[in-house]
Parts: C-alpha cells; structure tokens; sequence
C-alpha cells in the first residue's frame, strides 16, 4: 500500500512540476512578448536620430553666408585740365576738363578764383599778375588737376 | 489521510495542455518581467542562399525583394519582423521560415538607417534573433575591427554588433567629422593617428548609429547593436 502511495505521490508530482513549468513558459512568454512591443520603437528610434546626425553635418558642412561687403566709391575717372601755355594779363582765356567736377573750385596758385558750374567742362579765367601762374581744380582740400600758364603783360 | 492523494490525483493539478517539457530548461531559469535587456543575436540564415549567422550588412537594392531562410528552433511560436517603418508577425512558423522581405519605396526603409530585425519567440518563451542592416547613399568606405572580425565598410556603411560596453575601432580613408547619436557611446579620436581618421568607442546596449562627414561630402554610416545577454538556448 505504501509503495503504491509512493508511486501516486510521484505521479502527482510530476503533474505538479510541469503545471509549474508550463506556467513558467507562460509568463516567460508574456514577458517576452511584452518586450517585442517595448523594443518597438528602438529601430525607428534609431533612424530618427540619424537623420538628425546627417542634418548637423549638412549645416555644419555649408559654407557660411558671406559677410556683407562695404560699398565701394565708384572709382573717379582722373581728371585732367587743359589750357593756353601763355596769357595776358587782365584777358579772359578758357581752360577744359575731361569731365564735371562737381563742388569743385578753381584756384590760380593759392587764390581762389571761383566755385565751377555744375555740370560745367570749361571755365574762363582772367588772371592780372604776370609771372607762371599754376591753375588748379580744388575739390575739398585735394587739387584734382593743375595746369601751368605763363602770363605776361 | 490515504484518501488525500487519490482526491488530488481525480482532481487534477495540471493546468493547461503542453507538450512534454525539456529537462535541460526545467527549473533553472528565472523570469524577468519587463527586462529589456539586449539579447545577442546570434541565429542562423540566408539571404538568396548565402548564410550568415547573428547579422549581417547587405546592398539596399530599389523595388527587388530578399529571399530570407531564417533557421528556427522547432516548436517556435513566433517569429517576429520589425524595421522603422513597419513590424509583422508570423504565429506558428514553418520551419525553416522562409519569407522575401522588399524594402518600402521611398520610405526609410530605401534611404536611412533601418535595418530589418527577425526575432523568434521560442517554445520555451525565449528570444531568438538575427539582424540585417542595408547600405543607403553613403559613399565613404571605412575598415572597422568589430567583435574580433574585420568590417571592410566598402558600401559606406558598416554595422557592428558586439557585446556592450567592448571597445572597438574604425578607421576612414580620409579625415571626417564624426557625429554620434544622443545617449551612445561616445567617438574617441585615437592617439597617433592622423586628425580625424581614426576613433573609437564603447559598444552602447541595443541601437547606435554614428555619421563620419567627409570635406567633399561622402559620408559613412556606422551601425551598432551591443548586447548585454547571451541568447538562451532550447
């Protein structure tokens, strides 16, 4: 009777071990299951992040705008003034330039003669001492262009 | 007192149906409800008859589907496929599984980092797993050392799967600026070598991703996956 207990009580616990077992494989299962679904976004995650990784290289990559450059002056043509070689004294000769000049003045030597036209390209001149006289276009404090007349009496 | 067993037994104490349980798994495994824990990949496959085992990096090729046989353990009661633009399920696999995954025009799955991971849920409730990681535009090779296997990288990208927190090391043919994800292991210049050629980094657990930029625009992707547990075995 005992050994046929003992056999039963053996039965039983096998039932009983792989009703645990099976639980274990259950929740096991589950577990695992659950963690598929956790991990779901690890991939996509991923991707996210590279293509964030590929944007910093591409701002970093391009080349920084370029600074704001200062406005050059048009460059000014040279001028140039023309005129007699010799005058006489107290007669009105012209001198040319090859181009306006505007705001600028008109000095023989150191005296200023007179302020020229706008627009202007010619100016008469009347000159009374005798001697080399030089003729200058003043703009500012910059002779643009001077021109030597020999006046004589 | 006699009377107990005998009620026990009519009564019955199994709970369900199985089918007969392995001794080799019995008792000896601990559960571990809500552990994330990467788990190495390390199953078997092919892709258009040529095997691998664990991962692999391949050609990402326009509109042409991949022929996968991915060699699971009888009994199987899962297998899933995951990629960053979709996940699918197989209850009740044949086995071998055989399946063709055809990247999804113009998503991610065509132009970025997506790899496509194939995990099966053994009888026993484990995971299994195999990933395949695809090259995209990158056109900067690289040599990567990875887990004791030397990664040539010719297809501008490389995917690197090693146990976490191991060193490894890469070296690019020109000098790069290195980016690195948020959260992984960071790029370390290596001493000695010329500026910007050479780096390397702590293996991060589950996915990593690193971009090395070139100056005339060519870049290399640099995938990894570091696994912190040994796959469990029927």
């Amino acid at each position: 009777m005992s050994k046929i207990l003992e056999i039963l009580a053996l039965i039983l616990g096998f039932f009983v071990k792989r009703g645990a077992t099976q639980e274990e494989i259950r929740r096991r299962t589950a577990a695992t299951y659950r963690e598929l679904d956790a991990d779901s976004q690890d991939i996509a995650n991923q991707s996210d992040a590279y293509e964030e990784l590929r944007e910093r290289a591409r701002r970093d990559a391009a080349p920084p705008p370029e600074a704001p450059q200062p406005t050059k002056p048009p460059e000014t043509q040279k001028l140039t003034i023309t005129g007699p070689a010799t005058a006489k004294a107290n007669v009105s000769f012209t001198v040319q330039l090859s181009r306006p000049v505007p705001g600028a003045d008109l000095y023989a030597d150191v005296w200023r003669l007179c302020t020229i036209p706008a627009g202007a390209t010619e100016c008469a001149v009347v000159l009374n001492g005798v001697g080399t006289r030089a003729i200058r276009v003043v703009l500012g404090s910059e002779t643009l262009a001077q021109c030597t007349v020999e006046v004589q009496q | 007192m006699r009377t107990i067993p005998a009620l026990l037994i009519l009564a019955g104490c199994t709970s369900t149906p199985a089918p007969a349980a392995d001794s080799s798994a019995l008792g000896a495994e601990l559960l571990k409800d809500g552990d994330k824990t990467p788990v190495r990949a390390s199953l078997p496959f092919s892709v258009e008859g040529v095997p691998f085992v664990g991962t692999t990096l391949l050609q990402r090729r326009a509109g042409i589907g991949y022929k996968i046989v991915l060699e699971i353990p009888k009994g199987t009661q899962r297998v899933e496929m995951k990629t960053c633009h979709r996940r699918w399920v197989f209850k009740a696999p044949a086995v071998p599984f055989v399946t063709t995954y055809t990247p999804a025009f113009d998503t991610r799955e065509m132009r970025s980092a997506c790899e496509l991971e194939l995990t099966a849920v053994t009888r026993l409730g484990f995971k299994q797993r195999a990933i395949i990681d695809f090259s995209a535009d990158e056109t900067l090779p690289a040599s990567t050392k990875c887990d004791g296997a030397a990664l040539d990288g010719k297809l501008g990208a490389t995917f690197c799967h090693a146990a976490v927190g191991t060193v490894q090391l890469i070296t690019l043919p020109v000098a790069v600026r290195a980016y690195g994800q948020d959260g992984c292991g960071s790029l370390l210049p290596v001493r000695g070598a010329p500026e910007g050629t050479k780096f390397e980094w702590h293996q991060s657990a589950g996915y990593c991703s690193y971009l090395f930029h070139a100056a005339d625009g060519r870049e290399h992707r640099l995938d990894t996956y570091g696994w912190a547990e040994v796959e469990r075995d029927e």
